[in-house]
């Protein structure tokens, strides 16, 4: 389901053009991140929403995203992508595989749509197809797990249409919005994965 | 005693040591120590010094280790701390390893744990205090019940072992939960004294 195919998202009208597709799906691509990206990415850290997701709780600034994006980029254990609309090329979020251990092949998977106009719009969801493709296709890993906080119901949701099962609650494990919140852990198994999408 | 940190009934912990790093290494090496812990590399001198070094600076705000010692003989143990500490959270994680095989059995891996997680949340002002536990580890499940931590998730398949998957066990403890048990443990002191 995971297909590669460049020419199928030329679009020569939009603004910035084509960039480094590597994953490609109906409606968004996922395509590595740049030292550019630190722009639009700091503006979504400083967005509570975004920022409490990834457990960031100070201002970020161009330079700071741009050191964060560096420091992901050179460790083995994750592989970040940016998330960018087919329609325009416009980076709309980001996406990571991150806690990679081959030896048990196991990884965590984060997502974070930061433009808020396409949020609720299934971009996230084609996007984390996509990684899980990739995870479980490319990297050959055998199990994907998560963490999301009790009150996001749309997001426990998208996961479990996936196929992700909550394998239990951290009791009070976030501090979301000025009170402790449960935090569920949700994990999906290769051969899960394998029974949904026809294998 | 050599520099006590928090004193229990028949163990201590203290501060970890240059001396510690013979004992650690011999210890991460031994398949019955590592198979209940995220390892599966043989650890050098060099990458055990590197930890002790690390522990001895005490400069990672996130990480608080500790050597664990018998009172009697004041025999190194193993070790112990708290890992991932987040004080925004208020939530640390929690681990312990005794390496030295005669004295498995006897409580004081337990003993340990209830001065780790007293030190959390007397001290530290923690919240929470969670742990990972490999499922074949009972002993180590009974010991952390014993202590008053709550099974609260089953991570499928997170552990791999001798050829095949097993399922890695998250228990957590509450502060409200430790108050409640320190309250009823003063309480039978003091009635079993009066």
């Amino acid at each position: 389901m995971v297909q590669a195919d460049a020419r199928r998202i030329h679009a020569p009208e939009a603004e910035h053009g084509v960039k480094n597709p590597y994953l490609i799906g109906a409606k968004v691509y996922l395509r590595p991140l740049e030292p550019e990206d630190a722009v639009p990415l700091s503006a979504w850290l400083n967005d509570p929403a975004v920022g409490e997701i990834m457990g960031i709780r100070r201002p970020s600034h161009e330079e700071s995203a741009r050191r964060f994006l560096a420091k992901s980029a050179k460790d083995p254990r994750q592989v970040g992508f940016g998330i960018a609309l087919r329609r325009d090329d416009r980076l709309v979020g980001t996406t990571v595989l991150h806690h990679i251990s081959h030896q048990r092949r196991s990884a965590a998977l984060g997502v974070a749509v930061g433009a808020p106009a396409v949020r609720g719009r299934g971009v996230g969801t084609e996007a984390v197809r996509l990684l899980l493709g990739y995870a479980f296709e490319t990297l050959n890993l055998n199990r994907v797990w998560l963490h999301v906080v009790a009150s996001n119901e749309a997001a426990r949701r998208v996961y479990a249409n996936l196929g992700f099962v909550h394998e239990g609650t951290l009791r009070e494990e976030a501090w979301s919005a000025g009170r402790y919140e449960n935090v569920l852990v949700m994990g999906l198994l290769r051969g899960e994965w394998e029974a949904r999408s026809g294998r | 005693m050599n520099r006590p940190f928090r004193v229990g009934r028949t163990v201590y912990l203290r501060s970890i040591g240059r001396e510690d790093t013979a004992d650690y290494q011999a210890w991460m090496n031994d398949v019955d120590v590592w198979r209940h812990l995220q390892f599966n590399r043989p650890v050098t001198r060099e990458e055990e010094s590197r930890f002790v070094e690390r522990a001895m600076a005490m400069d990672d705000p996130a990480e608080i280790n500790f050597a664990i010692v018998r009172r009697r003989g004041d025999l190194l143990l193993g070790a112990t701390g708290l890992h991932g500490i987040d004080m925004v959270r208020r939530s640390a994680g929690f681990g312990i390893q005794i390496g030295r095989k005669a004295e498995w059995g006897k409580g004081y891996g337990t003993e340990a744990s209830a001065l780790v997680v007293d030190y959390a949340f007397r001290d530290l002002n923690l919240n929470r205090v969670w742990l990972h536990v490999f499922e074949f580890n009972e002993r180590g499940i009974r010991a952390y019940e014993r202590i008053g931590f709550k099974r609260e998730a089953v991570l499928r398949q997170e552990c791999f072992r001798d050829g095949r998957y097993y399922d890695v066990h998250v228990m957590g403890i509450l502060r409200r939960e430790w108050s409640r048990r320190t309250r009823a443990a003063s309480t039978r002191r003091k009635r079993s004294t009066g």
